[in-house]
């Protein structure tokens, strides 16, 4: 039986009121005696003291199989399984503290150990070597931010680290249960197996993944937490050389519910539609240049979504850097509260509470956020107006206080970010309505034809700008056209003003922002007014020298 | 003084393997794919502009374990199977093709390797796979051939114009082996002992136990006809404990046993006893002084000199750095002259696959290029005579000798295999010692060194660096006049080849294997050196780097556990 305990405490500065029961387990006892320990005896000479101090450790275990054309890939490993720790600790005092400073921007992170050993002792040691080298690398940290800021005569309105009521979460631990390993072979086999005889195909590969992330969080103000985050998805994936001679691949990820039997015809239907849109991808015609409305199916929306809103609304307090004025990771509408920044025709929610959507676990799910503070629901755009940016302890520089937004990983400290973004259409249009409004607009701009974009470039770092899937819709016939290697152009924020309408049709993605913390988006498709569409530069390749076997 | 026979030593200590476990290469399934698919491929490919002239595919069947443990728990506790290939495609001709270094690249011998899938049923996705990365090996042989022509339009002129290439032999050959079986229950339950045992030293600031096999089979198919299908088999037991000085100095003690048999593994109280050992010389290390720069006459202990020979002459003499100008070529034009003391002959075989009961990681009966590993002594009594060859020919030396070798996803160049010191007069390693003693007194020096241990090295062999060499000893001690030794830490070895060899003036008969990994252009391959300790007449040493970070302010938790575990 599975037992929860959700308490959310009120604590003042830090000190708790009411005890919650900490969790009576290894982890929680060894994060316990060496925070204990190290706040205790942490100190150097001349140095500033310790003050706050945060452990998070995720047990992290993964089961793949992955097949290529209905044959298992010739690798095969055990369920693959660490203990990773990570420390994050602060020097100085709550008012003005070691942390938000950097000399290199690219680099604001915990520090972290990938293989702790499993026994207490074995914790004790990881975390005391990441606790060691964080207090040093904190105090260097603090002589630097203050010298710092007397250079620039910056003085604190507000404290560096404010107090925030402490939040706790507790769930039971399952064991990692991954599908029978035969089963998901075969699954993978069967679905791989569907690109067998199509000619044009030089690989068509099916991988079924199996993860528990199971965490556990402990602070020195008294948040904790601890619970497992599941996650089950297929990756497809499609090799060509289309008729032009250009190198095409498509790929698809597909999230899984608990109940993941409910979804194998589901997962069998996507595959055959990738096999659809390779089919299409092989004949299609190469992009020319274009100016004008685009429908966005929901998976392209959501990267859209992504690219333009989520990553702007991040990092809401800027860190402070002795390299460079400017913080690049600060998210763009950080101080645009109250401002429109998106077209009235939708509404965006943040919902780090909610765990589910439609059965598959979200990966944004967090009740209790990485600075100890429970995490709130976010009406993020109201009526095209940004209203609520998600908060820390640390941005709290206009007197607001935390909603529980601080979030952490091996890439970034806590610092402010959305979690499961939900995007609502006011009035949502069918399909076949969007499709209508589409054509309505192209005519009205006297356009030949526009644009159906069933993926969008998601901007993340080593990614190029080309879209692989996409259609051309004539205006005068409604004929459809697919279409190959095009380039979005110098997109903006503006765009996301240029939401003509929404559809009813939501579906949920899952992302990360360059930081690669994960979020979920549940996004419906959306036609956007404008548009720049090029050829990508991608030349031809040569035909193979030798026939497919 | 002790003369020993050069043969002795070989019927003696080493073993060659006995022909075992042969097998019919024509009836091995990845045989029959891979070369349905090279003739299929090989007939067109050879035709087009410019021709791919050769081409080869080696497929590799690997299992794997890996059982890591510290502070009583378990790290990491990982097994898996892989099965991936390799495909060599070369386009132009022998005389230049793909593979040569461009002026402007020093670097480029990445080979991709692909994972494949199982070949059961009628192999077709098998075929596949063969065939997809057959034609992207292809395409970057044929573009790297393109800049290789354009570059040789500007390229000054070469002192070694031989061929890039030089067909290796047509063979066939076929063994299986039983797999490796430990019994991994015992070997977690010592290691967790043993980690147990170094809790509550405050100056073991990190440690680490533990047990890695890899194991498996290659399959080498290629253009000239040469068909092979052989074993591979490693096994280690071992730990490192690591210490630091309040003045930044890393310490290091680690011990290393590689086995193939369950027998072969020490008994607990041996493994135990070991760890004890190196823990009393990590404390000792912590309080020792710091070495001071100077030159001294010292003792290599065998497994020091296995790596001293690895690094200053093995590197020196692989075939491909006398061809590239880009290289200090240090011995390229001493063949027929004396290069080391005469009391040393150099042989690298590979073919051993154990030495006086402990097997050797630098055995294979193939290299990589498909050739069969052989003998080569590369030096006789101190004169140069043979250097170490893969399929890419230099002056003088036309033809591959077996040492052509690579780490998964690079391309083979000439390595090491089994590196054999053998001396021609040795004495009993306290006569030695005597002899250290004697020539302290000699030199008038303060005191000499014996190094006991060495965690590896390295050795420039480029032109745009002094062609010099650092060794990096872990366990050092001085011996003064009166026979009293003291440890001292922070030592490093430094020295230039031509000088440092000609400086040994004895040999003692405790040869010892030193089993390691070697890095270098074509990646990370097993290797093995065995020597005897040797007396050198002088060794440089000089302060080791040390750390600009402080050591830990606190103590590690467990320095201070009272019994049991939470």
């Amino acid at each position: 039986m599975k037992k929860i305990f959700l308490v959310f405490l009120l604590v003042s500065g830090g000190l708790a009121l009411e005890a919650a029961p900490l969790p009576d387990n290894m982890y929680f006892r060894a994060m316990k005696d060496e925070m204990d320990r190290s706040l205790k005896e942490l100190r150097v000479k001349n140095g500033p003291k310790p003050f706050y101090l945060a452990y998070q450790l995720e047990n992290f275990s993964v089961l793949c199989e992955s097949a290529s054309f209905g044959k298992l890939d010739d690798r095969e490993a055990q369920p693959y399984q660490r203990l990773r720790g990570q420390a994050v600790l602060a020097a100085g005092s709550p008012q003005n503290d070691s942390m938000g400073f950097t000399e290199d921007q690219s680099r604001y992170a915990p520090v972290g150990q990938s293989a702790v050993p499993q026994s207490y002792w074995g914790i004790r040691h990881g975390l005391w070597q990441l606790t060691d080298h964080g207090y040093l690398n904190a105090s260097e940290m603090y002589e630097k931010k203050q010298a710092y800021k007397r250079q620039k005569n910056i003085t604190n309105n507000w404290p560096d680290f404010a107090s925030a009521p402490q939040g706790s979460f507790v769930e039971e631990i399952p064991p990692f249960s991954a599908l029978p390993r035969e089963e998901m072979q075969a699954w993978a086999k069967t679905l791989s197996a569907q690109g067998e005889g199509v000619s044009y195909l030089e690989d068509f590969s099916a991988s079924l993944c199996m993860i528990q992330r199971d965490f556990y969080y402990l602070n020195s103000n008294g948040g904790f937490y601890q619970y497992a985050q599941p996650s089950r998805y297929v990756i497809l994936f499609a090799q060509m050389r289309n008729q032009a001679g250009y190198r095409e691949s498509l790929r698809r990820e597909i999230q899984l519910p608990q109940d993941w039997q409910a979804e194998k015809q589901n997962v069998q239907q996507q595959t055959a539609q990738l096999l659809q849109e390779a089919a299409q991808l092989y004949q299609a015609q190469k992009a020319e240049p274009y100016l004008g409305p685009v429908l966005l199916t929901p998976s392209a929306a959501a990267d859209f979504i992504n690219r333009l809103l989520v990553k702007n609304v991040r990092n809401v307090k800027p860190l402070l850097s002795s390299q460079r004025e400017n913080d690049p990771t600060a998210g763009a509408f950080r101080d645009k509260t109250g401002m429109r920044v998106m077209s009235n025709v939708v509404d965006v929610y943040d919902k780090p509470l909610q765990r589910e959507y439609n059965g598959v676990p979200l990966a944004g799910f967090m009740p209790v956020d990485d600075e100890g503070v429970q995490a709130q629901d976010l009406t993020v755009v109201s009526g095209g107006k940004l209203h609520q940016l998600p908060l820390s302890r640390r941005s709290a520089s206009q007197g607001q206080p935390s909603n529980g937004h601080a979030r952490m990983n091996g890439y970034t400290l806590p610092r402010e970010a959305l979690t499961n973004v939900f995007v609502q259409a006011k009035a949502p249009l069918t399909q076949q309505e969007m499709e209508d409004k589409l054509l309505a607009r192209c005519r009205e701009l006297e356009l030949d034809y526009c644009y159906i974009l069933k993926e969008f470039p998601s901007g993340q770092r080593g990614t190029d700008n080309v879209v692989n899937v996409a259609e051309r819709i004539y205006t005068k016939d409604g004929r459809r056209e697919p279409v190959f290697g095009l380039k979005i152009s110098e997109l903006s924020t503006r765009s996301l003003r240029d939401i003509l309408a929404a559809g009813d049709d939501a579906r949920l993605s899952f992302t990360q922002d360059p930081e690669f913390r994960d979020y979920s988006l549940v996004v419906p498709s959306l036609l956007v007014d404008e548009i720049e569409i090029l050829p990508s530069d991608k030349k031809a390749d040569r035909k193979p020298f030798v026939p497919k076997p | 003084m002790k003369k020993i026979l050069l043969a002795g030593l070989l019927l003696g200590g080493c073993l060659p393997l006995a022909a075992q476990g042969l097998c019919d290469i024509s009836a091995q399934r990845p045989i029959q794919l891979l070369e349905t698919e090279l003739n299929r491929s090989f007939k067109t490919l050879k035709k087009q502009k410019p021709s791919i002239y050769y081409l080869s595919y080696t497929y590799t069947q690997t299992d794997e374990q890996a059982l890591s443990v510290a502070e009583g728990g378990i790290a990491q506790k990982d097994k898996q199977q892989n099965a991936y290939l390799q495909v060599m495609a070369r386009a132009g001709s022998p005389k230049m093709d793909n593979t040569r270094t461009l002026k402007i690249d020093y670097d480029d011998f990445y080979q991709p390797q692909y994972t494949m899938p199982e070949l059961s049923g009628d192999g077709k996705a098998f075929r596949t796979a063969v065939w997809r990365a057959t034609q992207e090996a292809a395409e970057r042989a044929q573009e790297s051939f393109s800049r290789v022509q354009a570059d040789s339009v500007n390229a000054a002129k070469r002192s070694d114009d031989s061929n890039d290439f030089v067909f290796p032999p047509k063979s066939t050959y076929c063994r299986t082996e039983a797999p490796l079986s430990f019994d991994l229950e015992r070997i977690k339950a010592l290691l967790l002992k043993a980690s147990e045992q170094v809790q509550g030293s405050a100056f073991v600031l990190d440690s680490s136990f533990s047990f890695t096999v890899s194991q498996g089979s290659r399959y080498f198919v290629d253009s000239v006809g040469t068909r092979l299908k052989t074993p591979f088999a490693y096994a280690r037991l071992s730990y490192t404990l690591d210490g630091q000085t309040a003045d930044g100095l890393n310490l290091t003690r680690s011990e290393a046993y590689d086995v193939l048999k369950e027998s072969e593994l020490p008994s607990e109280e041996q493994f135990l006893a070991a760890v004890q050992k190196s823990l009393a010389e990590l404390q000792t290390l912590s309080q020792a002084p710091e070495a001071e720069p100077m030159t001294a006459p010292a003792i290599l202990k065998n497994r020091a000199m296995a790596v001293f020979v690895h690094e200053v002459l093995g590197h020196r003499v692989e075939g491909f750095r006398q061809k590239d100008d880009a290289f200090g070529k240090t011995f390229t034009d001493k063949v027929g002259q004396p290069v080391v003391s005469p009391l040393l002959t150099i042989v690298d075989d590979a073919t051993l696959a154990y030495f006086d009961g402990v097997p050797l990681r630098g055995f294979y009966e193939y290299d990589d290029e498909g050739v069969k590993a052989r003998p080569v002594t590369l030096v006789d009594k101190g004169v140069l005579k043979n250097f170490l060859m893969s399929s890419s020919p230099i002056k003088g030396f036309p033809k591959s000798n077996g040492h052509g070798r690579a780490q998964a996803g690079r391309r083979p160049v000439a390595r090491m295999g089994n590196t054999r010191v053998i001396a021609s007069e040795t004495v009993p390693y306290e006569q030695l010692e005597e002899m250290l003693l004697a020539e302290i007194k000699r030199q008038g020096k303060p005191y000499g060194f014996i190094i006991e241990d060495l965690s590896g090295g390295f050795t420039q062999t480029g032109t745009y660096a002094p062609q010099a060499f650092k060794l990096e000893p872990t366990l050092v001690y001085r011996l003064y006049p009166d026979g009293r030794k003291e440890a001292v830490r922070g030592a490093d070895m430094v020295g230039t080849p031509l000088v440092s060899f000609n400086k040994v003036l004895a040999a003692a008969d405790d040869y010892a294997v030193f089993n390691g990994s070697c890095g270098a252009e074509s990646g990370w391959v097993p290797v093995s050196a065995i020597a005897p300790s040797v007396l050198l007449e002088a060794l440089e040493i000089e302060k080791t780097y040390k750390n600009s970070y402080k050591p830990p302010v606190l103590p590690p938790p467990s320095a201070d556990k009272k019994g049991g575990n939470k």
